[in-house]
């Protein structure tokens, strides 16, 4: 935390003329002198012309994406806070910093890495041993998540043509009728309006490529594009009035992320991987995918610390925590000092105060003796953005970091979503735990607007450059190119806050080509089993198994267990309407003197076409049945 | 949890199965809130014996009997005891009872069961229409023991399944234990 000597002077009046602008917005453009950092300027006054100008002709020709509708821009005066923030950003990290190349993987070497990521090595490299697993997931993929592996794999046989790799109509030809056959039996399985076209799609192949993959890879995705939110509302309404995504229900439930056990997870992200491939190949935008930072990090303390070495310290503590305790500890002192706070976050702490803080929490803090108690909130506020931005590997990560950024050059806003949807599941679990605890906590600060002034505008052009302008990337960019940025993130940073409930849900279709995986390998192993017994033995005992699981099927009734406590088993009748919020309360109602609360408490689906599955409390118990019918229902009381 | 033994509760609908079970094992059932049928419960209880032991139970908590409503032979097969429950406000009940009583001798073979009676609903005294007299000659016939209890007070089941666990858990009857292992595997339960 050593900052430089001779930025010193620069970040007090920095700090004095900006905490005056936080107070008037009139004058607010002043405090944007610090968007030339390279040329702090003898005088502050050509600066801040210079940024005038440049805003006045970016807002000209301004990229399409930007404006697509009055809701969806940031005006002008809004874009303020991002300066201001961007401003206070640049004074507090007057460290020199290194340079950080945002390198793209060379044609091929990226293309490796990508079978290797989606856990179909076994294409191109034969020395991988592979148990069966990837020839399952090529059996259930889509029409356009096969043509993503097509064209990668296409490449590399080009490039490494002495190498043996299997010519792609090899590895496909089988496939390809399965597909068909699937996704028309996955089309009629699918209730929603967009069934028509997929199949109508299916049928007549002269459409084009991006139809089918709008329609089909995402036909059971559940939302809604709303139409009417491309007409313009009223110019006076809320600027942070985002459309109204909404979830389409789905009888068998929603899956969060950390529903499910790390090893269907594994399946979810080679799928994910796949799919967004797929979607950013067949809408023509190049999805960049950057390597890996190679830079020296600190390996312990709190600041500048990557998520990972961070978290493995904190779960040496505490057992199973997700998110750093440090980011908990602040975002629970700022909401323990009222979220009604005017202007939180947006406020800066006092500077010197901030770094105080900073130095004393890496002395004391895991030894619990910092003195939470004289914090005050605008410097907790402070402290966490600067939490967020020290992360020596950005929180969105180096590898997709312009892949957010390309999200928006998706026409509709729906595609966006769903972009983001799939790159928010791609994130590796620490960066993806760490962004939700965030947004969930940016989320609860909106929800105090009509107190604090904080609508989802000002904290998304707040929270854009903490989140963005990791350590070593926010030298090289200014000027135009920052402008359009600035936009571009802030944009961004709404949509996850907006919307975050709905970007940490896993696709409904990821979860069917999950189960039909696990279908798949279990037939397999079946195939093996029944190889090595006697056939004869084999069958008679699986018919009586049959028998017996019919019996109860029949009746509509399934059995639900609950090791942890004194009531272990309950057998439930299922009705058309029951959930699983149903099942819980019922448990509960006679469990009374449980020391659970109902909030800890989970049904969980385990076996069958999936390893386990946290249940959403909206889930229709019988419409899961039947998607999995040899499931074990359990409930949990855990910790989340 | 491997040796626990297994107790099935039976009896008409709305006798107070439930009732009892929840009283014993946690002492929060209020007397008369809503009935809510049971399909098949099961609850891990430790209950104490006469001996000084605790013992590890596993009640069963069935659906109540009905008018068509058989009950399923298959609690025959691997219960180390029954709990026949009747309401002392309902001579139904207790024809019901005796009826089930019977099918418990004709199908234990020659397994040993323990098996007590509860009349419930004493609290409920003044509609009583099953005589106190009556019933526990009809025990003494049985040779089963035969209790008037009320959900509301729980001291009045101690007994019963102090009793019950006691006679249960004698050395005697271990040996029935391999084969109730194998047929409570077949009911779905997932215990043993």
């Amino acid at each position: 935390m050593n900052r430089h000597q001779d930025a010193r002077g620069v970040i007090l009046t920095g700090y004095i003329s900006n905490s005056q602008a936080a107070f008037s917005p009139v004058c607010a453009p002043a405090a944007s002198s610090g968007d030339e950092p390279e040329a702090p300027g003898p005088s502050r006054k050509p600066a801040h012309c210079n940024v005038q100008r440049t805003r006045a002709a970016s807002s000209g020709p301004k990229p399409p994406y930007q404006r697509r509708s009055s809701q969806d821009s940031l005006d002008e005066l809004a874009m303020d806070d991002y300066w201001k923030e961007m401003e206070i950003i640049q004074h507090s990290d007057a460290e020199p910093q290194e340079e950080v190349q945002l390198k793209v993987a060379d044609e091929g070497e990226q293309e490796e890495a990508w079978l290797t990521e989606a856990g179909l090595a076994t294409l191109f490299d034969e020395s991988v041993t592979d148990d069966d697993d990837g020839k399952v997931l090529l059996s259930t993929l889509t029409r356009t998540q096969a043509a993503a592996v097509h064209k990668r794999l296409e490449t590399l046989r080009k490039r490494n043509k002495p190498h043996s790799v299997p010519d792609v109509r090899d590895i496909f030809k089988p496939q390809d009728t399965k597909d068909d056959e699937s996704k028309s039996r996955g089309g009629s399985e699918n209730t929603k309006k967009e069934e028509e076209t997929s199949s109508g799609n299916g049928e007549g192949v002269a459409d084009t490529e991006t139809d089918i993959d709008q329609e089909v890879s995402f036909s059971e995705q559940a939302l809604t594009y709303k139409e009417g939110s491309k007409v313009t509302p009223p110019v006076d309404e809320a600027d942070d009035r985002l459309p109204d995504f909404r979830v389409v229900r789905d009888k068998t439930g929603m899956t969060k992320v950390g529903d499910l056990s790390p090893a269907d997870m594994k399946k979810v992200h080679r799928l994910i991987l796949i799919e967004v491939s797929a979607l950013f190949d067949t809408a023509a935008i190049d999805l960049k995918t950057h390597k890996p930072l190679r830079i020296k990090v600190k390996e312990s303390g709190l600041f500048g610390v990557p998520l990972t070495t961070l978290l493995d310290q904190d779960q040496k503590m505490m057992p199973g925590t997700r998110v750093p305790i440090i980011l908990q500890r602040l975002i629970s002192h700022i909401e323990d000092e009222g979220l009604d706070t005017e202007g939180i976050l947006r406020v800066p702490g006092a500077a010197t105060r901030v770094k105080a803080v900073c130095q004393e929490l890496e002395l004391k803090f895991y030894d619990g003796l910092f003195p939470w108690e004289n914090l005050k909130q605008h410097d907790a506020a402070s402290v966490l953005k600067l939490f967020i931005r020290e992360l020596p590997h950005p929180l969105l990560t180096v590898e997709y970091f312009s892949a957010f950024f390309s999200v928006l050059k998706f026409p509709t806003k729906k595609q966006q979503l769903q972009a983001l949807n799939l790159l928010v599941l791609l994130l590796p679990a620490s960066s993806r735990d760490t962004l939700k605890a965030l947004l969930e906590f940016l989320q609860r600060v909106i929800d105090h607007k009509e107190r604090n002034k904080m609508t989802l505008n000002n904290v998304a052009m707040v929270m854009a450059p903490n989140i963005f302008m990791f350590k070593g990337f926010r030298s090289k960019i200014s000027g135009q190119q920052e402008f359009t940025m600035a936009t571009s993130m802030a944009n961004i940073v709404r949509l996850l806050i907006r919307y975050q409930d709905l970007l940490c849900t896993i696709p409904k279709f990821v979860m069917t080509q999950v189960r039909k995986q696990n279908m798949e390998r279990k037939m397999n192993r079946e195939r093996a089993v029944k190889k090595l017994l006697k056939k004869m033995a084999y069958d008679r005992e699986r018919n009586s198994e049959k028998v017996e699981k019919n019996t109860e099927m029949d009746g509509g009734i399934i059995r639900v267990q609950a090791p942890q406590f004194s009531k272990v088993s309950m057998a439930v009748e299922l009705t058309e309407e029951l959930r699983a919020s149903d099942i819980l309360t019922r448990f509960l109602s006679q469990e009374s003197s449980l020391l659970v609360k109902r909030e800890d408490l989970y049904l969980y689906e385990i076996g069958g076409n999936i390893k386990e599955r946290c249940l959403d409390e909206e889930t229709y118990m019988k419409a899961l049945l039947e998607l999995n019918p040899t499931a074990e229902w359990v409930i949990k009381s855990v910790q989340r | 949890m491997g040796k626990s033994c297994k107790v099935v509760v039976c009896g008409q609908a709305s006798v107070g199965k439930t009732a009892i079970l929840e009283q014993l094992l946690y002492g929060n059932h209020v007397a008369g809130s809503e009935a809510m049928e049971t399909l098949e419960d099961i609850y891990i209880g430790s209950v104490e014996t006469d001996r000084g032991t605790r013992e590890q139970v596993r009640f069963y908590d069935t659906r109540g009997l009905r008018d068509g409503v058989e009950f399923p032979r298959h609690y025959f097969g691997f219960a180390d005891g029954f709990v026949l429950v009747y309401s002392i406000d309902s001579k139904e009940s207790f024809k019901r009872m005796e009826a089930l009583k019977k099918d418990i001798d004709r199908c234990r073979d020659k397994k040993e069961v323990t098996i007590v009676v509860l009349g419930n609903k004493l609290d409920m005294a003044e509609q009583r229409r099953v005589e106190s007299e009556a019933a526990q000659q009809w025990a003494r016939q049985e040779k089963v023991r035969l209790w008037e209890v009320s959900v509301t007070d729980r001291r009045s089941l101690i007994e019963p399944f102090v009793h019950l666990a006691s006679k249960m858990t004698q050395p005697q009857s271990k040996s029935t234990f391999p084969l109730s292992r194998n047929k409570n595997k077949s009911s779905g339960s997932q215990d043993s």
